[in-house]
């Protein structure tokens, strides 16, 4: 399973923690999208971890950017808290990395 | 991670020059010498591109091209064709079933170094 | 820019010229101010608005010539300038040039002919007399780009030095393979990116959002002083399906951005601002664009009077300033004119094997009705005769116009050997001109596809073999560039596509000389100009001295010769040396169905292509001038050379009393020659089937048909039947002496 919840996650307090892990290209993009979509609707807040992420593409940024937007429009949280060298690397070529707040530099 | 670059093509030397360029330029290189080769390569490993020439015996570039895009774990690689000037129609063909970039033969390898880098910078 | 792009240019500028003088022609009463406000206005507007599409593609002789247009224009409009009647008419000239400016920049020229060049320097001159300029001082500043520098006011170049590169790609970019991220890094590689912004505007919400399909855009400044557009462009041509991309070079002109900003689909104001974070414009530059765009849009609101200006609709509702009622007035009349457009241009995508099963169901119609005809006749009922007369004339008519949608135009085929021609006389040190006529000639779509590869050599040996180098030239008396001549033409029945170039001609001696080395021929033989020729279309034969870039390519003239063989053509070389040589491609107009001449000798039907049929007679003594053996008549004075077909086919003769020998003389590339036959038959639509293997070789016979009865017959290949009349008659009775 590409898309990991991780532990701290709780509904009660609404938030979610998860990972993504290994591959955030478009061979794996659908399952991830449809991995999210699940988790959307429980909770008001998102932390997510792409620090083991090897392998991203385009589809995995673009993904990012839909999720984060989807989420500001419902009113939720949504914060990237570790990114790997890979995904560090592609969101500075598309000049981005400010949009999402990564609590600690990878 | 260096990228994986799957080269089809019938010509030995073309295999070898195109090998030889590409690890020159630090791509990791399988190779295969027509289209059903390429398929039984494609089995289990990851290529981040797929270089094929269009005409040769067994299965040709074109076919090969369909098969790739049948595959779930392939079906978004890019395919560059290695086709002639008077190959026109074929490319037509070959882009039209997915095939997006192409070379043009004779080529040097600077070439299709540069051709590489658009697609797996 | 591609051709697409430059139609739609072209077709932008054809509107507003036709606006321009609609308002010329109401400035008829310069008494009335407000009538003739209006018509400077409309006027200011055309030009203004043809200066920034020109600027756009580069035209720069449309540009520099509508700037000063415009500033005059622009004078008038601010009353320091009074409209009169010598004014109205130098606009009336001044458009009517623009006109041919945008006819000469559509014909890919380059560089203006002496006329218009003329014409140029004339109507500049008097419109600077007006500007209080003299015409010397405006050659000087060279046009608008240069003279912005010098005046901070004019709206022309930007001030960035940066290439602008705009992309948007499409849903299928990722699927395909095609990240943009590999292309934004290759990029770089050319110059360095100064400044990118992400465009995620596209992406759908959440429930919508298909995570396979692409959404993305970039807008990306790129420092790159050394590289030209081509290299840029060319970085993109692998997404060229997937992405829309428009690229500035630095300094371009405002009216380029405010173009490339109306073709964008998000709104102008984000486009300016995202634009002025780039660094692309300056603040002031931004507001220059989009105030631009505002005064148009105050114009739609006031009245909706400017229904001309193409750009207005997709501004305005991009900006959602304006009411839509008030918008929809105003495009109004622009959509009319772009439905029009539309109607002419409709067409329909017909996948090719379609069309193909199409011809052959034609062919198996025509067939079948062939035999419904026989069998009705032999019944014999009037009522049925008629009822068959009607459907043959409607089958008739349906296979010509099925055979006419596989026509193309040749021209297409011919304009890609402008480009080769181009880069292979540069890379040979050759200066070479390629003129092309005949480009609107139809033909059938599978003889495009299939002559394009030999067409393609013999303009290639042409212009290595054939011209000769600038030095050779001048010392030879002759211009230095040479020229390679690509015409096509209709003749007979056939096409004719001739290759001819002003170069140093074939050596009859080198040529036999070669051949005699290569075994091709023995020496001592006698060999007619002709038949020396034809020997470089032997397999195993070059002549080239040199090895040049060019040979070595794996297709010899043989291979061009089969391939133009096979689709039942002819080549012809003629040659002067020192003066050029001129090959000639014979084609049929097509593969499928001809209109056939059927004839029968002894119990045999064949078929001659009607085209080539010039008239029928009966062979009787009075032509064959007394002599019986002879293998000429004498018809109306000219020597004409016949065969017998009972005699070329070993058929049996017929030679009963009542019999009476016919003639049938055909022509061919100029040739004339007769076949006589036991008996004429009439016209037949001859549906052409392949041979098969065991007639392959029978080079008389180019293919079999079904009659009505079932029957086999076989089409006369007449070109090659020609040549062997003539050769046997061991004369050359072609009317010039010469062959073409």
């Amino acid at each position: 399973m590409a898309l990991r919840r991780e532990r701290g996650s709780s509904k009660t307090k609404g938030l979610c923690k998860l990972a993504i892990d290994e591959d955030m290209t478009i061979y794996a993009i659908k399952e991830l999208t449809d991995a999210l979509t699940d988790e959307l609707d429980g909770y008001d807040r998102f932390e997510l971890s792409l620090a083991k992420v090897e392998e991203v593409d385009s589809a995995g940024i673009q993904l990012l950017l839909a999720l984060s937007t989807e989420l500001e429009k419902r009113n939720k949280q949504f914060k990237v808290t570790e990114v790997s060298g890979a995904v560090s690397k592609l969101l500075a070529t598309y000049n981005i990395s400010d949009r999402f707040d990564t609590g600690a530099a990878a | 991670m260096s990228k994986r670059i799957l080269i089809v093509d019938d010509s030995g030397s073309v295999r070898s020059v195109l090998g030889i360029a590409l690890k020159g330029a630090g791509y990791e290189v399988v190779t295969a010498e027509d289209g059903v080769d390429a398929l039984s390569k494609l089995d289990g490993q990851r290529f981040h591109l797929i270089i094929s020439d269009v005409n040769m015996p067994n299965m040709d570039g074109i076919t090969l091209v369909k098969e790739v895009k049948k595959l779930a774990s392939y079906k978004f690689t890019p395919i560059c064709m290695l086709t002639t000037e008077a190959g026109e129609a074929k490319m037509q063909e070959g882009r039209a079933a997915g095939a997006k970039a192409w070379i043009v033969k004779p080529f040097q390898p600077p070439k299709l170094l540069d051709a590489v880098s658009k697609l797996i910078a | 820019m591609s051709d697409e792009n430059l139609q739609i240019f072209a077709e932008e500028a054809e509107d507003l010229l036709a606006v321009a003088e609609q308002a010329l022609l109401h400035l008829d009463d310069l008494d009335n101010p407000a009538e003739t406000e209006d018509g400077v206005g409309d006027l200011f507007r055309t030009f203004h608005t043809i200066k920034g599409a020109a600027g756009l593609f580069g035209l720069d002789p449309i540009v520099n010539f509508t700037h000063i247009v415009e500033s005059v224009l622009g004078n008038i409009r601010e009353g320091t300038l009074a409209m009169d009647q010598n004014l109205v008419s130098l606009f009336l000239l001044s458009r009517d040039h623009l006109e041919n400016l945008v006819g000469a920049a559509l014909a890919g020229v380059e560089q203006l002919d002496d006329d218009l060049e003329k014409v140029d320097s004339d109507l500049v001159g008097k419109l600077n007399d007006y500007l209080g300029k003299s015409a010397a001082q405006e050659q000087e500043s060279n046009g608008p780009a240069t003279s912005s520098e010098a005046d901070p006011d004019a709206p022309e170049g930007v001030a960035s030095t940066n290439w602008h590169v705009s992309l948007r790609y499409g849903p299928n970019a990722l699927q395909n393979g095609m990240d943009p991220a590999s292309f934004i890094g290759y990029l770089n590689t050319l110059g360095e990116i100064e400044h990118l912004t992400l465009i995620d505007d596209a992406i759908p919400p959440w429930t919508e959002f298909d995570p396979e399909n692409c959404y993305l855009g970039f807008e990306i400044e790129v420092n790159a002083p050394d590289t030209t557009k081509e290299a840029l462009e060319e970085v993109f041509e692998f997404v060229m399906d997937d992405c829309k991309v428009a690229i500035l070079p630095p300094h371009s002109h405002i009216e380029a951005y405010k173009k490339m900003i109306a073709e964008l689909p998000e709104t102008d104001m984000r486009i300016g601002d995202i634009l002025l974070a780039c660094g692309a414009l300056t603040d002031r530059e931004k507001d220059d664009v989009l105030n631009a765009q505002d005064r148009l849009a105050d114009e739609a609101i006031a009245g909706g009077e400017d229904e001309s200006v193409p750009q207005l609709g997709s501004i305005a509702v991009g900006k959602q300033v304006v009411q839509q009622e008030v918008v929809d007035a105003a495009i109004k009349k622009q959509s009319d004119l772009k439905s029009q457009r539309e109607n002419a241009m409709q067409t329909v995508r017909v996948n090719s094997r379609k069309l193909e099963s199409l011809v052959n169901l034609v062919g198996e119609l025509v067939i079948g009705s062939a035999n419904a005809e026989l069998n009705a006749r032999r019944l014999a009922d009037a009522n049925l005769n008629e009822a068959m007369e009607n459907l043959l004339r409607l089958v008739e008519e349906v296979r010509d116009t099925t055979l006419g949608l596989r026509m193309v135009q040749i021209g297409e085929t011919f304009s890609r050997f402008k480009r080769v021609v181009r880069e292979v006389s540069r890379d040979l040190g050759k200066d070479i001109d390629l003129r092309i006529s005949g480009a609107e000639t139809e033909l059938d779509k599978t003889l495009v596809e299939k002559i394009g590869d030999p067409l393609m050599h013999l303009v290639r040996n042409a212009i290595d073999h054939g011209i000769e180098s600038p030095q050779v030239r001048r010392d030879a008396g002759k211009p230095a560039t040479g020229t390679v001549f690509l015409e096509a033409f209709h003749d007979s029945g056939s096409i004719v596509i001739r290759i001819r170039d002003d170069g140093g001609g074939l050596s009859k001696d080198k040529i036999l000389n070669k051949a005699i080395e290569k075994g091709l021929v023995q020496a001592g033989q006698q060999l007619t100009e002709q038949e020396i020729y034809r020997l470089i279309l032997e397999a195993g034969f070059s002549t080239a001295d040199s090895v040049s870039n060019l040979s070595g390519r794996g297709v010899g003239m043989d291979v061009v010769r089969r391939n133009i063989e096979t689709l039942r053509g002819q080549v012809e070389i003629a040659s002067e040396e020192g003066k050029g040589s001129t090959v000639t491609i014979r084609l049929p107009l097509t593969l499928a169905i001809i209109d056939g001449f059927q004839v029968r000798v002894g119990d045999t039907q064949y078929i001659i292509p009607l085209d080539m049929v010039d008239e029928c007679l009966e062979l009787n003594d009075a032509l064959r001038s007394g002599d019986s053996d002879a293998n000429y008549v004498n018809l109306r004075g000219e020597i004409l050379p016949f065969m017998r077909l009972s005699d070329m086919f070993d058929a049996e003769r017929e030679t009963h009393d009542k019999h009476r020998d016919h003639i049938v003389v055909v022509k061919c590339a100029g040739k004339r020659a007769g076949f006589v036959v036991d008996e004429l038959l009439g016209e037949h639509q001859t549906v052409i089937r392949p041979l098969g293997k065991v007639f392959q070789n029978l080079r008389e016979i180019s293919g079999s048909t079904i009659l009505g009865s079932g029957e086999v017959a076989m089409i006369i290949d007449i070109p090659e039947m020609v040549n062997k009349v003539i050769a046997s008659g061991q004369l050359d009775f072609s009317p010039s002496g010469a062959v073409h």
